[in-house]
C-alpha cells in the first residue's frame, strides 16, 4: 500500500516535469507515560511526517505535512514544484546524492522496545526509582519505534530504529535534579541509569548548600556536564555550516587548539547509542570522524551540501526532520579518557549540574554558567554548594588548564570522562 | 473541510460511545506559509500542513489518550484501540469539572483568504518591502518575512458538544542589522494581524520596515540609561510581555496546584495597585482567536485582577475540579498530537484614565520602554522574579521624550512591580506573533498580550 502510494507520487512528479525529487517519510509509534506526584497520564501517538523536496537545476522547493494519503502527496508535490520554480538558484547546491548508502551499525533496533506495552513502561519507572533510590515526583518515559524512508526517482533507502528515553526530576534535598536518559536498546538504557546512580547517590543529601566564594578554583565537571559544555563551547563550532557562515571561531584544520591530552571523536556507528543510525539526513552512510587528535583540529563535521562547497567527502552528519532541510549536527561525541583518578582530587569543586549557560559566547570563547549542584571536596569533607558563576576563557582552558580523568560515561549521545579545569574564575559571594 | 472533520469526529464517537462514560475527539488542521527575503533577494519559502486527530476516553474515572496523523478509517480504528490501551494502563483517578456541551461554528474575521492571493504576488510584496528596508549603507543585513496561518479545530464529545473554530492570521517580521566602526546592532520586530491578505493594504508596511532599520541605525549611537533608580513607562507591548511572563504563567492552575506558583495562597489578596485590572479573554480585537478551548469550554473573559485584588486562576476541567470551581476555558494544545495544558489566551491590563500625553507630561524623569525589538525573558514562577530585555528605550525628562537609549534588561518582582503602578493611560493595544508562540512543556501556542501605557516605579534597570 505504502510503496504503491509513493510509486504513484513519483510517477506524478515525473509527469509534472520535475528534474528530481526527494521524499522523506518518518513513521513514529510513540508510547508515553508521564507523571507528576501521583497523577499519571498515558498516551499513544501514531505519527507520520512527510517532507518533499523538488529540484529544478540549482533551485529547490520544499513542502512538509503530517499524515499520508495519495492526494496529500500529489498536493505536496504540486506546491513544492511551484515553490521551486519561483525560488532563486543556489549555486552551491550540489543536487541529491547519486547513491544512497548505509553503514553497518548494530543494535539500533530493539524488539523489546517496539513491543513494550504501557504496563511495561510503568515497570521502567519503578526500575529507575529502584536503581537510583531517589524519589521522582515528576517525569516521563517514552518508547519510540521509528521507520525512516528516503526516496528519489531512482533509489530508495530505509531503516527501523528504536529509542527508549526518560526525563526524571529527581528529588535531592529540597531541590529537584533534572536528568534525561536515552538509548536505542533496553539493556543499555538500564546500564546508563546504573552508571548515573552510582555517581549521584550523595545528591540525596544535598542540603543547605552554600554559595561558592569568589576566586580562582579548580573545578571538576562530571561527565554529563563536561559533555554539555564541550558541545556548546566547541563541537557546535565544528559544524561546517557554522564555519562557512563565519559563525565559528575556527576557519581551518590542522592547527593546535588544545593540550595534547585532548582527543575528540564524532561517531554515528556505535551500537546502542541514540546518536547512531545507518544513514544520515542525506541518505549517506554514517561513519567515525576524528575532530581533534592530541590537541590538533583535524576535521569539521559535514553534510552533503557543506562537503560539496569544500570539495571534501561528507562525514555523514546530515540531520533532518520531515519538516526541515538537512543541517549539520553531531552524531555521538566521544572524548578520549585520561589517566587522572578523580577519587584522588582534593580542594576542588565537583560540578554535578549547571544552569544559565545561555550567557556563554562560544565564538569568543567566553564560557559562562551557574553552578546549580556542586560539592567542594577537601580531604576531610564534602560541602554542598549552589550558586556562583563560572566565567572564563574556554579556549585558554583547553590549551593550558585542562586535565582529563579516567572512566568515560555515556549520557545520551555523549561519552565523556570527568574533566578537571584548573584555576577557573568564579564570581560568587 | 468542515464536512471531513465532522465525519471523522462522528465516526469515532459512534464507535465508542457505548463503551465509555465520556469521550472527546479533537481534529486539528493547520496550514502555514512563510516567505523569507534577505538583502533584496528571496531566500526561502516554507510551506507546511499538519493534520492530526486526538481521542480521549474516560471510564470509571480513568483516562486514556491517543493521537494519530492519518484521517482514513483504518487509522481511526487504530486510534480507538490505542486510546483503550492507554485507558487500561491508567491508574490515576481523574475528575473533570462540569461544563455545558456547546454547539458552535465560528471563524475569525477575514476579507481576502490567503489561498485567494497568488504566491507570486506574496513574494513580490515581501521582496519589495525588503528593498525598502535597506535604508542606508549601514544596514548590513535585512531580513523581511511574510507569514500566513490558517487553523481549523473541531471538537466533539459523547455528551453532545460540537464546535468548529477557524482562525486565519497574517504577519510581517523585519530584522535589521546595522554596523558602523565595528559596532553592531540588531533589531527584530513583528506585527501580526487577525485576518487575510487585506492586511497588506491596511497599514503602511513600507513605513514599518523603514522604521525598524532607522531605529537599528540610531541604536549604534544610543547611550546607556542613567545609573539611578527612576520609574519606567511601559508601552502596551512591554506591559503585555511583563504580564504574560510574570503573572500569566503564575496564574496557570496546574502550576498553582503543584505548588510551584508564588500565587498559590493569594486568591483574594491585593497583588497590585488599586487601579489595576487584568483579564484573560479568548476573543479580542487583534488578539489570538480562542472562542472555545480544546475541551470544548467557552472561553469568555476571565477576571484575573480586579482593583488590584487577585480574583481567579486559569483553569482547565481537571484543575477546576481540584479547586472546586468551573473551567475558565484555558485548556489548549498546540495540535492534536499533544495533550491540552492550562494556557493563557489574550492576557492583558485594561486601560485607565490618564491621557498618554498627560502621563508623560506628569513625569519628571523616567525611561520610556517600547516593545519594539523586546526579547522574551525568564521568570521564576515560584518567586515572581522576572527579567526581560526591553525594546528601544527613550529618556523622559521634565515631561518630554528626549534621547534614544540602548536596549536594557528590566527585572523585578511581579507583585512589587504591579503594586508600584501609579498611572495607567486610557490607550490600549494587543499583540501576538504568528512566527512564534509561548512554550510550555514542549508545546508552542499563540498567545495575545497587551495593555495601556503604564508607569511603574519599582523595577530594576539591569539584572538583580
Ligand atoms: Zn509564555
Amino acid at each position: 500500500m505504502f510503496y504503491e502510494k509513493i510509486e504513484k507520487a513519483l510517477k506524478f512528479a515525473k509527469k509534472l516535469g520535475v528534474e528530481n525529487i526527494e521524499i522523506w517519510v518518518e513513521h513514529d509509534k510513540i508510547n508515553e507515560l508521564s507523571w507528576r506526584e501521583n497523577r499519571e497520564i498515558v498516551n499513544t501517538t501514531d505519527f507520520t511526517g512527510v517532507g518533499i523536496r523538488v529540484i529544478i537545476g540549482k533551485k529547490q522547493g520544499k513542502f512538509s505535512f503530517t499524515g499520508i494519503g495519495e492526494n496529500m502527496l500529489k498536493h505536496g508535490i504540486r506546491i513544492a514544484y511551484k515553490i521551486a520554480k519561483l525560488s532563486k538558484p543556489d549555486h552551491f547546491f550540489p543536487g541529491l546524492p547519486e547513491k544512497y548508502e548505509k553503514s553497518n551499525v548494530k543494535c539500533l533496533y530493539d524488539k523489546k522496545i517496539e513491543e513494550m506495552n504501557l504496563e511495561k513502561i510503568k515497570d521502567i519507572k519503578n526500575s529507575i526509582i529502584d536503581i537510583t533510590k531517589m524519589e521522582i515526583p515528576k517525569g516521563n518515559i517514552k518508547t519510540i519505534c521509528s521507520e525512516i524512508f528516503l526516496f528519489s526517482f531512482n533509489q530508495e533507502i530505509n531503516e527501523k530504529i528504536t529509542t527508549l528515553s526518560a526525563e526524571a526530576r529527581l528529588k535531592c534535598g529540597e531541590k529537584s535534579f533534572r536528568k534525561t536518559f536515552s538509548s536505542r536498546t533496553f539493556e543499555k538504557f538500564l546500564k546508563d541509569v546504573e552508571t548515573f546512580s552510582k555517581r549521584t547517590q550523595l545528591l540525596k543529601n544535598f542540603k543547605n548548600p552554600k554559595p561558592v566564594k569568589s576566586g580562582k578554583w579548580d573545578i571538576v565537571l562530571l561527565p554529563e556536564i563536561a559533555g554539555s559544555v564541550f558541545m556548546k563551547m566547541l563541537v557546535e563550532q565544528l559544524y561546517a555550516d557554522a564555519v562557512q557562515k563565519g559563525k565559528s571561531a575556527f576557519e581551518e584544520t590542522e592547527i593546535a587548539i588544545a593540550k595534547e591530552n585532548l582527543t575528540l571523536i564524532d561517531s554515528g556507528i556505535i551500537p546502542h547509542r541514540v546518536g547512531s543510525r545507518a544513514f544520515d539526513g542525506d541518505g549517506l552512510k554514517t561513519r567515525e570522524t576524528i575532530l581533534i587528535e592530541k590537541g590538533v583540529l583535524k576535521s569539521f563535521l559535514h553534510n552533503y551540501y557543506t562537503a560539496h562547497i569544500e570539495e571534501v567527502e561528507t562525514t555523514g552528519n546530515s540531520y533532518r526532520k520531515y519538516n526541515s532541510l538537512p543541517e549539520v549536527k553531531a552524531n555521538n561525541i566521544i572524548l578520549k579518557e585520561g589517566d587522572i583518578d578523580i577519587e584522588e582530587l582534593n580542594n576542588c569543586i565537583f560540578v554535578y549540574k549547571i544552569i544559565g549557560s545561555k550567557l556563554s559566547n562560544p565564538t569568543q570563547g567566553i564560557m559562562s554558567f551557574n553552578i546549580a549542584f556542586g560539592f567542594i571536596k577537601t580531604d576531610q569533607e564534602l560541602i554542598p554548594v549552589s550558586g556562583g558563576i563560572v566565567y572564563d576563557d574556554f579556549f585558554d582552558i583547553i590549551k593550558n588548564r585542562i586535565e582529563i580523568c579516567k572512566n568515560q560515561e555515556w549520557h545520551e549521545n555523549l561519552c565523556f570522562p570527568p574533566i578537571l579545569m584548573k584555576n577557573v574564575n568564579i564570581i560568587g559571594k | 473541510m468542515k464536512e471531513i472533520v465532522k465525519e471523522i469526529g462522528n465516526y469515532v464517537i459512534k464507535k465508542i460511545e457505548n463503551f465509555v462514560s465520556y469521550a472527546d475527539v479533537r481534529v486539528h488542521m493547520f496550514r502555514f506559509l512563510v516567505i523569507k527575503t534577505e538583502n533584496r533577494k528571496l531566500k526561502e519559502i516554507q510551506a507546511k500542513e499538519k493534520y492530526s486527530v486526538a481521542l480521549r476516553v474516560m471510564q470509571n474515572g480513568k483516562i486514556g489518550f491517543a493521537s494519530i496523523t492519518g484521517f482514513n478509517k483504518k487509522s481511526l480504528d487504530k486510534l480507538i484501540s490505542n486510546a483503550f490501551s492507554s485507558l487500561k494502563a491508567c491508574s490515576t483517578n481523574f475528575e473533570l469539572a462540569e461544563r455545558k456541551p456547546e454547539k458552535a461554528e465560528v471563524c475569525s474575521n477575514f476579507k481576502l483568504h490567503p489561498c485567494k492571493f497568488p504566491l507570486e504576488e506574496k513574494i513580490l510584496i515581501c521582496e519589495e518591502l525588503n528593498k525598502i528596508s535597506i535604508t542606508s549603507a549601514k544596514i548590513k543585513v535585512s531580513e523581511t518575512w511574510l507569514g500566513e496561518m490558517e487553523e481549523i479545530r473541531y471538537f466533539t464529545s459523547t455528551d453532545g458538544a460540537d464546535i468548529i473554530t477557524k482562525f486565519i492570521s497574517t504577519g510581517i517580521k523585519q530584522t535589521s542589522v546595522a554596523k558602523e566602526n565595528g559596532r553592531i546592532q540588531k533589531l527584530s520586530e513583528t506585527k501580526s494581524n487577525v485576518g487575510g491578505y487585506e492586511f497588506v493594504y491596511s497599514e503602511n508596511w513600507s513605513e514599518f520596515v523603514r522604521k525598524i532599520s532607522f531605529l537599528t541605525e540610531k541604536m549604534l549611537h544610543s547611550s546607556f540609561p542613567p545609573k539611578e533608580k527612576i520609574p519606567v513607562i511601559l508601552d502596551p507591548k512591554s506591559i503585555g510581555l511583563l504580564l504574560h511572563e510574570s503573572l500569566g504563567h503564575a496564574c496557570e492552575a496546574d502550576l498553582v496546584f503543584s505548588g510551584s506558583s508564588l500565587l498559590k495562597n493569594m486568591l483574594g489578596e491585593k497583588i497590585a495597585s488599586e487601579s489595576v485590572n487584568i483579564y484573560d479573554s479568548g476573543v479580542e480585537e487583534n488578539g489570538v482567536f480562542v472562542p472555545y478551548d480544546d475541551e470544548g469550554v467557552k472561553k469568555g473573559k476571565t477576571e484575573i485582577v480586579k482593583n488590584g485584588v487577585l480574583k481567579s486562576f486559569l483553569h482547565n476541567r481537571e484543575t477546576a475540579a481540584k479547586f472546586s470551581t468551573t473551567s475558565t476555558g484555558n485548556a489548549r494544545a498546540e495540535n492534536a498530537f499533544m495533550l491540552p495544558l492550562v494556557r493563557q489566551t489574550n492576557f492583558f491590563m485594561s486601560p485607565g484614565d490618564y491621557k498618554l500625553e498627560e502621563l508623560i507630561e506628569d513625569t519628571k524623569k523616567a525611561i520610556y520602554v517600547s516593545g519594539i525589538g523586546a526579547k522574551g525573558g525568564e521568570t521564576n514562577v515560584s518567586t515572581g522574579y522576572f527579567t526581560f530585555t526591553s525594546g528601544v528605550c527613550y529618556l523622559i525628562e521634565n515631561g518630554e521624550i528626549k534621547k534614544q537609549l540602548a536596549q536594557i534588561p528590566i527585572s523585578g518582582f511581579v507583585t512589587e512591580a504591579l503594586s508600584s503602578i501609579d498611572a495607567i493611560a486610557n490607550d490600549f493595544s494587543l499583540h501576538f506573533n504568528i512566527f512564534l508562540g509561548c512554550k510550555k512543556e514542549g508545546q508552542r501556542v499563540k498567545v495575545g498580550f497587551g495593555g495601556p501605557h503604564v508607569r511603574v516605579n519599582k523595577v530594576m534597570i539591569g539584572v538583580l
